[in-house]
This record gives C-alpha cells, sequence and structure tokens, in this order.
C-alpha cells in the first residue's frame, strides 16, 4: 500500500486566517426574537466564531493502489479490490471510436454500440431488459469519440448471472434489424429536439466550430448519416473489436483470482485486438468572428468562447489547470464571480481546458439572459484578457493550489471514484504512480509559471465564438460588438442547426 | 452552554439478515447464505440539543472525509401567497455570507480546504445544505454552517438580494423557460392545484414573486422558519463519536431556543373533474401527453404500491406502456410513469413524447388501456419481484459514499420522523402484493386527473434580424 505525507500539510492547516476582527468586548448581541417567544433572545458571540477554526492534523494521503494483471485472452486489468462491499462495478475499454466513423455514415460507432446493448441472440430486448431487471444489474456499453467502453453494475450476489449476460452480449449480440430501424429513429428524433433549444444546439455544435467542421473530433451527426447506417456497417464494425488490447476496470467485491476465474474464464476464447485509429490532424476551427445559430423566441443566449488548447500530457499541465480553475473552475472562478454574482447576467459561468487523447480545446461558457448577450461576451473577453496578461493574486493562487491538494483524497474516496481516477490516466497514456508527485508539482507553481502558461496557452485572437440565441433580439448587438476587427470585422456568421454556414450578416 | 442531550433515537441500527454489510462495522456480519436477503446497515446516533437542533451522527473511519447535511426543515411547501419562489431565493441567500465569516465566503473557503459537492437545494418540503470536507477541516465546515444559522441576518443587504433575485430568475430561464416542455411542468401544477396552493407555482417560483422579493421577507422568513428548532444535522464519515458530539456542541449548543414553527397543510381539494390544457411549445419537437393524478405524500401508505406500478408501466425496456409504445408501435420516443410524494400529498404521472408523424389519438387509445388494465387487474408477481429487487439495488448503491449516507438518513428522518427507517422501508416494499398495488391503483386513477397536451408550435420565422 503505497502512502504519502502530505507535503502541503503545513500549508493546509494554515489555511485558516481571521475573517472579521473580533468585537471590542465580547458581549452578546440580541437580534429580535422569533414571533413564538415575544421578547429579546440572546444569540452567543463567542469569541472562537470570528476565527475560521485551525486545521486538524491531516491524515496521511492514502492512494490506495490498483493490482495490475493480465488475463486470458491478453487483456490488462485493472482492480480496486473491496472484498468487504457488496456490490461490483466493472468495465472494459476498447481504443476506438466515433473518429473511426467513415464519411456519410458519422454516428455509426455510437449507433452500433448500442445495437449491441439491444439484446443477444438468445434473448430479444424485452427478454434481455427483464433479465438485468429480475438481477437488479445493469449491462451496458456506449462509447466515446476514441474509446468504447461495455461493463456491469452488479450487487456481488448476483454478479455471476450477470456476467454471464454480459459476455453473452459481448460475443452473441442480437443484432436485430429491428433493434437498428427503431434506434435510427429514436436517434433521428432527439436530433430534431436538440436542435430546437439553445442549451442542446450549442453543445451540439461547440466542437465543430472550435475543432473544426471536417475534423475527426468536430463533425457532427446528421439525419441524413442516421439514414445510412445498416446493419452491415454494424457487423462489420464490430469485427474490428478485439480483446487484446482492451483494458479491464473492476472495482468492487471482487478479488484478482475471482476476475482470472469468472471473466478471463469466461473470455479465454476470444482473439484479436482492435484497430487503433490514426493521430488526428491538427484542429482547423472557425475562428476569428462571432457564429450564430437561431433560436427563435430564446429567453437565453448559449454562449462559448475558446479555442484548441494544450495537450493533457503538456509539461505545463498543471499550470494550465490552475490558470483554468482561477479563470472558471468552479464557483470562485472569476467568469462566474463576474457573470453570475456581480452581473446577475446568468446562472452560472465556467471556463476549462479539456482534453481529448490527442488534443485539448479551451472554452468559456455560460447561458445567459438574452438581453445581456453581447454584454456577457465583452465580460467573458476581458477575463480572458486580464488572465493573459495580468498577474493573477497569490490569493487566487493558493486556493486553487490547495483545492487541487486537499480535494484527493475525495478522488480515491470509493472504489468506482478509485478506478475512473486510474483509468484516466490510463487513457491519456499517464504513469499510474502519477499522483505520488502531483502534490510537489501542483505546490511548486508560482504567480511567474501562471502568467507564462496563461500567455502561451490563452489566445488573444483567432477565437472561436458560438452564439445559439434569439437572432432577432441577439444579432443586431452581435454586429455592433462585431465592429471590432478581432471579432468578425462586422460581420457574424449563421449557421444551421448542422453547422452549415447559412450566410454571413452584416 | 452545554446542552443536555435529549435522546430520541436509538443508539446502532443494524438490519435486516444475510450475507454482505454496507457498512464498515468491526463485528462479523451473518455468515453468508446464496439466497439471503440484502444486508443494509447504516448505523447512526440521534439525539437532540436543547435548543431543538436535531443531530445525526454516522461515523465511519475508512476515508479521510466527512459530510456535513443540515436540512431546515422548510420547502415551497410553506410559501405564502405572493412569495412563490422565495424557499428556494432564501437558499441562495444563505450562500451570500454571515456575520462572523464574513460576505462571499462560503465557497472560497470550502474550496480552499478541499470541500467537494458544496451545495443547497430546495423543494417543496425540506432545504438541504451540504459539503464533503476533508475530515481534519470539520470543523471549518461546522463554522460556516453555524454562522448562517445564528448570524445570517448581519449581513444582508439589499444588493446581494437584488443580485441573487437576478441569479435566481437565470436559473427559471436556463431550466424552464429556455427548454422543451417548460411550459408543461406549470401546466400540470395549474391544473393539480388551486389559486393559493403553495404547489401550484413549482418550487422555482413566478418572475413577478421572485422581482417583488424584500429584505423583510427575508428577515421573516428566517425568523420564522430557520431557528434550530426547525433544522437537522447529519454529519457523516471520519470522526469519533464523542469527539463529533463535542464539535456539535461547541458550534450550535449555545444556541437560543425558539419554538418549532408549525406546518399548515394548504387545503386539498379534490378535482371534480378531468381537465385538459392545450399548449404549443416553440422547443418542443414531441407531443407530449401528460396525465397527473393526486395520490399519497411521500412514505404515505400507498406510495411504495403507486411508486412500484410507476415501474411496472414505465420501466425502460421492459415496462408496460414502453413496450408498447416505444418498442412495439415506436410511436413514442420516450415514456414516464413515476409517482412522486411530497410532504402533503402527491403526485402520479404518465408522460409520453410522441414522435411527429404519429396520431397522438392511438396513443391514448393503448394509455388509457393499460390504465384499465392496472386497476382491473392485478400485476404480475415477476413484475412485483423485479422491481423490489431494483428497489434495494438503488438503495445499496445510493450508500456508497458519505454524502449518500447523510441524505438517506435526512430524508428519513424528515419523512419518517426516524432516521433509521431502512429497514421498515425496504420491509414495506417487501410486503406489498400485487393485490395492494391493484387497490391502490384503483383509489389514486380512477379520480379525475389533469390532462396536459404539448405540442410542437409552428416554426417562427427565423429572427435573425
Amino acid at each position: 500500500m503505497k502512502r504519502l505525507l502530505l507535503p502541503l500539510a503545513l500549508l493546509l492547516g494554515c489555511a485558516s486566517s481571521p475573517t472579521t476582527s473580533a468585537p471590542a468586548s465580547n458581549g452578546t448581541i440580541a437580534i429580535t426574537a422569533s414571533p413564538a417567544e415575544g421578547s429579546a433572545v440572546v444569540w452567543p458571540d463567542e469569541e472562537f466564531r470570528y476565527t475560521q477554526p485551525s486545521a486538524r492534523q491531516p491524515a496521511e494521503l492514502d492512494i490506495p493502489p490498483v493490482e495490475r494483471f493480465t488475463i486470458e485472452p491478453g487483456i490488462d486489468v485493472y482492480l480496486a479490490s473491496r472484498p468487504e462491499l457488496p456490490t461490483v462495478s466493472l468495465w472494459m475499454s476498447f481504443p476506438t471510436g466515433s473518429m473511426t466513423d467513415p464519411a456519410g455514415k458519422r454516428g455509426r460507432t455510437s449507433v452500433c454500440m448500442s445495437l449491441v446493448s439491444q439484446g443477444t441472440k438468445t434473448l430479444d430486448k424485452v427478454a434481455f431488459e427483464e433479465k438485468q431487471a429480475d438481477l437488479a444489474s445493469s449491462v451496458w456499453a456506449n462509447s466515446g469519440s476514441e474509446s468504447l467502453s461495455t461493463g456491469v453494475s452488479s450487487l456481488k450476489r448476483t454478479l455471476e448471472p450477470t456476467l454471464d449476460l454480459w459476455v453473452e452480449m459481448l460475443r452473441e449480440p442480437g443484432m436485430r434489424q429491428g433493434d437498428l430501424d427503431r434506434i435510427k429513429a429514436a436517434r433521428k428524433a432527439s436530433l430534431a429536439q436538440n436542435k430546437s433549444a439553445p442549451g442542446s444546439l450549442g453543445r451540439r455544435l461547440w466542437s465543430s466550430v472550435v475543432m473544426g467542421p471536417e475534423h475527426p473530433y468536430g463533425r457532427v451527426t446528421t439525419e441524413k448519416d442516421y439514414s445510412s447506417i445498416t446493419k452491415r456497417d454494424c457487423e462489420k464494425f464490430l469485427k474490428t473489436l478485439g480483446p487484446q488490447n482492451a483494458q479491464l476496470f473492476v472495482a468492487g467485491a471482487m478479488t484478482k483470482a475471482e476476475v482470472e476465474s469468472m471473466i478471463g474464464g469466461r473470455l479465454e476464447d476470444w482473439k484479436g485486438s482492435t484497430s487503433t485509429p490514426d493521430v488526428p490532424p491538427e484542429p482547423a476551427p472557425r475562428s476569428g468572428g462571432i457564429f450564430f445559430a437561431d433560436i427563435p423566441g430564446a429567453a437565453q443566449s448559449q454562449i462559448y468562447v475558446g479555442h484548441p488548447g494544450p495537450q493533457r500530457g503538456a509539461k505545463d499541465y498543471e499550470a494550465n489547470r490552475l490558470v483554468a480553475a482561477i479563470l472558471g473552475g468552479s464557483f470562485s472562478g472569476r467568469v462566474n464571480m463576474n457573470l453570475r454574482e456581480d452581473k446577475g447576467f446568468a446562472y452560472g459561468a465556467r471556463a476549462r481546458f479539456s482534453y481529448y487523447k490527442h488534443a485539448g480545446v479551451f472554452a468559456m461558457s455560460s447561458s445567459v439572459r438574452s438581453d445581456a448577450t453581447a454584454a456577457s461576451i465583452g465580460e467573458l473577453l476581458k477575463e480572458l484578457e486580464r488572465m493573459r496578461t495580468e498577474p493573477v493574486t497569490l490569493d487566487e493562487l493558493q486556493r486553487e493550489q490547495d483545492a487541487a491538494v486537499a480535494s484527493l483524497p475525495a478522488m480515491f474516496s470509493t472504489s468506482r471514484r478509485l478506478l475512473s481516477t486510474y483509468s484516466n490516466l490510463v487513457f491519456y497514456g499517464l504513469p499510474l504512480d502519477y499522483y505520488d508527485a502531483f502534490v510537489g508539482r501542483i505546490s511548486d507553481q508560482g504567480i511567474a509559471n501562471l502568467r507564462t502558461s496563461a500567455r502561451n496557452n490563452l489566445q488573444a485572437s483567432d477565437l472561436s465564438i458560438l452564439v445559439v440565441g434569439d437572432g432577432e433580439s441577439v444579432l443586431p448587438t452581435l454586429l455592433k460588438l462585431a465592429q471590432d476587427e478581432n471579432l468578425g470585422g462586422g460581420t457574424v456568421t449563421v449557421l444551421d442547426a448542422d453547422g452549415r454556414v447559412v450566410r454571413t450578416v452584416r | 452552554m452545554t446542552p443536555r442531550r435529549s435522546r430520541w433515537g436509538a443508539v446502532a441500527v443494524a438490519m435486516l439478515m444475510g450475507s454482505s454489510m454496507i457498512s464498515p462495522s468491526t463485528t462479523s456480519a451473518a455468515p453468508a447464505t446464496e439466497s439471503s436477503e440484502l444486508v443494509v446497515e447504516l448505523p447512526f446516533e440521534a439525539y437532540t440539543l436543547d435548543n431543538g437542533l436535531q443531530v445525526i451522527l454516522h461515523s465511519d473511519r475508512r476515508v479521510p472525509l466527512v459530510a456535513v447535511d443540515v436540512w431546515y426543515h422548510v420547502g415551497s411547501g410553506d410559501e405564502e401567497p405572493g412569495l412563490s419562489g422565495f424557499a428556494h431565493l432564501f437558499e441562495h441567500m444563505m450562500f451570500q455570507g454571515a456575520k462572523h465569516i464574513g460576505a462571499d465566503v462560503h465557497f472560497d473557503t470550502l474550496r480552499k480546504i478541499g470541500g467537494t459537492g458544496v451545495n443547497g437545494t430546495t423543494n417543496k418540503d425540506r432545504t438541504n445544505y451540504f459539503e464533503v470536507v476533508p475530515s481534519h477541516q470539520i470543523e471549518t465546515a461546522l463554522w460556516l454552517e453555524s454562522d448562517r444559522m445564528g448570524y445570517l441576518l448581519d449581513l444582508l443587504n439589499q444588493e446581494s438580494l437584488d443580485n441573487q433575485i437576478d441569479v435566481v430568475r437565470n436559473e427559471r430561464r436556463q431550466r424552464y423557460d429556455n427548454v422543451p416542455f417548460g411550459k408543461d411542468r406549470f401546466a400540470i401544477a395549474a391544473a393539480l392545484y388551486p389559486e393559493g396552493h403553495p404547489y401550484r407555482y413549482l418550487t422555482i417560483g413566478k418572475h413577478e414573486d421572485l422581482e417583488n422579493a424584500k429584505l423583510s421577507d427575508v428577515r421573516d422568513f428566517f425568523k420564522k422558519w430557520y431557528v434550530p428548532s426547525n433544522a437537522t444535522l447529519v454529519l457523516a464519515g471520519d470522526f469519533e463519536m464523542e469527539d463529533g458530539k463535542a464539535l456539535v456542541d461547541k458550534w450550535f449548543g449555545s444556541f437560543p431556543a425558539f419554538d418549532k414553527p408549525g406546518h399548515t397543510a394548504p387545503e386539498l381539494p379534490a378535482l371534480t373533474k378531468t381537465t385538459r390544457t392545450e399548449l404549443d411549445d416553440g422547443f418542443a419537437k414531441y407531443t407530449r401527453l401528460h396525465f397527473a393524478w393526486h395520490s399519497p405524500a411521500k412514505l404515505a401508505p400507498g406510495d411504495a404500491e403507486l411508486t412500484v406500478l410507476g415501474r411496472v408501466l414505465g420501466a425502460s425496456g421492459w415496462g408496460r406502456l414502453y413496450k408498447r409504445l416505444v418498442l412495439g408501435s415506436q410511436a413514442a420516443q420516450r415514456v414516464r410513469v413515476y409517482q412522486s410524494g411530497n410532504g402533503f400529498s402527491g403526485e402520479f404521472h404518465v408522460m409520453v413524447d410522441v414522435k411527429p408523424g404519429n396520431d397522438l389519438a392511438a396513443v391514448e387509445a393503448v394509455v388509457a388501456e393499460e390504465l384499465k388494465t392496472a386497476i382491473a387487474e392485478p400485476i404480475t408477481p415477476e413484475e412485483l419481484e423485479r422491481v423490489v429487487n431494483g428497489v434495494e439495488s438503488s438503495f445499496v448503491w445510493g450508500l456508497e459514499e458519505v454524502i449518500g449516507r447523510a441524505e438517506r438518513l435526512q430524508f428519513f428522518n424528515h419523512y419518517a420522523g426516524k432516521p433509521g427507517y431502512t429497514q421498515e422501508y425496504l420491509e414495506a416494499f417487501r410486503a406489498l402484493t400485487p393485490a395492494k398495488i391493484q387497490a391502490q391503483a384503483q383509489a389514486t386513477l380512477q379520480a379525475p386527473r389533469a390532462e396536459v397536451v404539448t405540442r410542437p408550435a409552428a416554426a417562427k420565422k427565423g429572427g435573425e434580424g
């Protein structure tokens, strides 16, 4: 078991500071009593209330290890064994995803994985679902742009039959035409719904704006794509999946021996490896102006401002993380304090770096009152420029350093959280002992590092800006904003709900 | 002042029999048997301070985290006419600062100490405030929670109220006004509850009422509802029991006692006839058929029965309406059927999203048939068993994190009057029979109901200017 002392323990212990000064007299204050009492009631005013309590001795940071081993037929296993729990959660990851979808058939991977989880050769959709419900388990499959996962959540007492069901789905999926037709129709219907509200349309279009509409990370799926996906496409796709470069993550009430016998035993005759996708080209963002999609009558506009960013493995990752945290990583972040707590434009606002396997994105986002759309973009740009050009305060830096370190125990607090933390490391190709030196790397950062990071990794120009909202009221104000050379030089580009350019407005 | 402790809760409660344990007790569980029932053990100690504050402590020392969770037993169901949305607006004000901690420090302070899951929520019955902190920082969480319980009004000012009115109105826009089917939720409530009934306006409230909220309303609300005797504090996680009690005494024990405010159950006349409201929704792309009935309150007799019936009719994959409408005719994109109990009364909902190009009347006919069957015939034992298995399993998964355990104790304390209701809760489901569920279906579903049909509005002319 790996244990390390928190080098920042002292810092944590010193985090307390007086927030207000104690009163001259150590007296009491009275506020008017509740109606029930009818006379003044005394509230205490003890000295100790005036100062944040000192931290106690922090526990040693205990990063629970995962067991790593390989089972037949060559699957890498990551096990967080907790025999005392009544539950097991496990999933297998394959290194491919929707970025391999061929032109004209975007959405193929996602639809095909959904088809896989409809049932098996012997169990149709209803029988398959009933069986899961009877076991009180869930057997699932899903997909992302560059990884596919399938797994189960089960009580220990029903684990064996749940695993049977899972393996039957993996090895003998039903692949019924009727299920495929239904999935395609449902996808089209939900696509139409997603196009009709600012939040969901913004989420749909943002990657295509910031990564580029033809980039493997940026393509949107259309009704036409869904129509063209066939059962044969899915069967062909499934043949490209194999277990030999898959990873299996197991959390909960299983031991190594149980994983070997219960899962290895069920999968040992499955051969082959998954073909991994090519490294994608550089992002080709739509930038240098405002891109707008219209939802007539919207009460709020969904706004994104950003650009392609550094990758997860970048040397200055820790500094970037702290920069984004200060700018908008939590309630305390600058953009939230500005748009929400100061201006009252929004319910919330965030800024973050996020990471694909081979690319990164910087984005500030918010959903703002329609009549405050242009003003909100102006504030976001101001905050971006301030972050790029001015040093952060020591308070901000320390708050986010403390937060990054002090919240580590929460990342390892349950077997499932522990395993997601490790599976993230595996996804980005980072070492499993990554967190051993994490505290040191975070605490090494100073104001100057963050300034360098902000200068290097936040752009002053060529920004991608996406606004989804009510055109009639919002577009005129965006046009004014776009007078700035950097923001379009007087033009706004209008996109349709599939991200195609409809026209340019001046 | 050291308050005398009046014990009203039992000490550690070990529940059910069987093979495995949720809880970290060092005592060994009964021998495992394959077919045994699940053991769910959620030990706690509960007591009340002299000032009436209820305290529930659950100690689990495996992971160095503590969940601090305060429930105030007031929600939007206690709002006065003209002040809809106020309980939730007030919740926002609780994050603005208090006398000793200062202004706007809540989130910053918790962030610095590694607090996670910091938030507050309001429903019809209660308002909760919670955070999970590293256990060596437990006292900072108690400092923050005690200060806003005792000293909120010292820093109250018009500027921060004005700002939070804007924020809450933005929240309403984001979650209700700017999304498909937001109007449907208001229309159902308007059809079920008469003018003046607090459930009529949903917890988020009306824009005009929010705009009209005054500082004096905040003061009055605080003094009436946010007294120690109307609150329950739960600590769940890594602390030693006696230490936890001493800390609670230090931070809350010297607070004065006020009478516990009483809740007035609003009059709720039964619906005299089924009403139908037709809506156009500019964001909607499906036609939503939505029925709602008055039903029993949360944990009241009939609540579990209707919870099961909702699953039998609506469960994704195997529910009766799902099978017929999503898998069979495929006229529906989605089906939801559920019982939603609140403190004073409940609602039973049937909701079907009909895909464009399908016949609403045909969908309604299927819904009518299945409702008729649920009234005329008992569900099958297999269906019942399936749902109860799922209820047990979700219960277990819900206890995985310390905050889940804190919330479970609070939930049972609030709605059942005892934090140790776990066993009774699960046994109530185990004791259900198809006949009991049928009887409840008859009692609830044969009454008049609220019907709301939302149709996609004809596409407005694009307004790109």
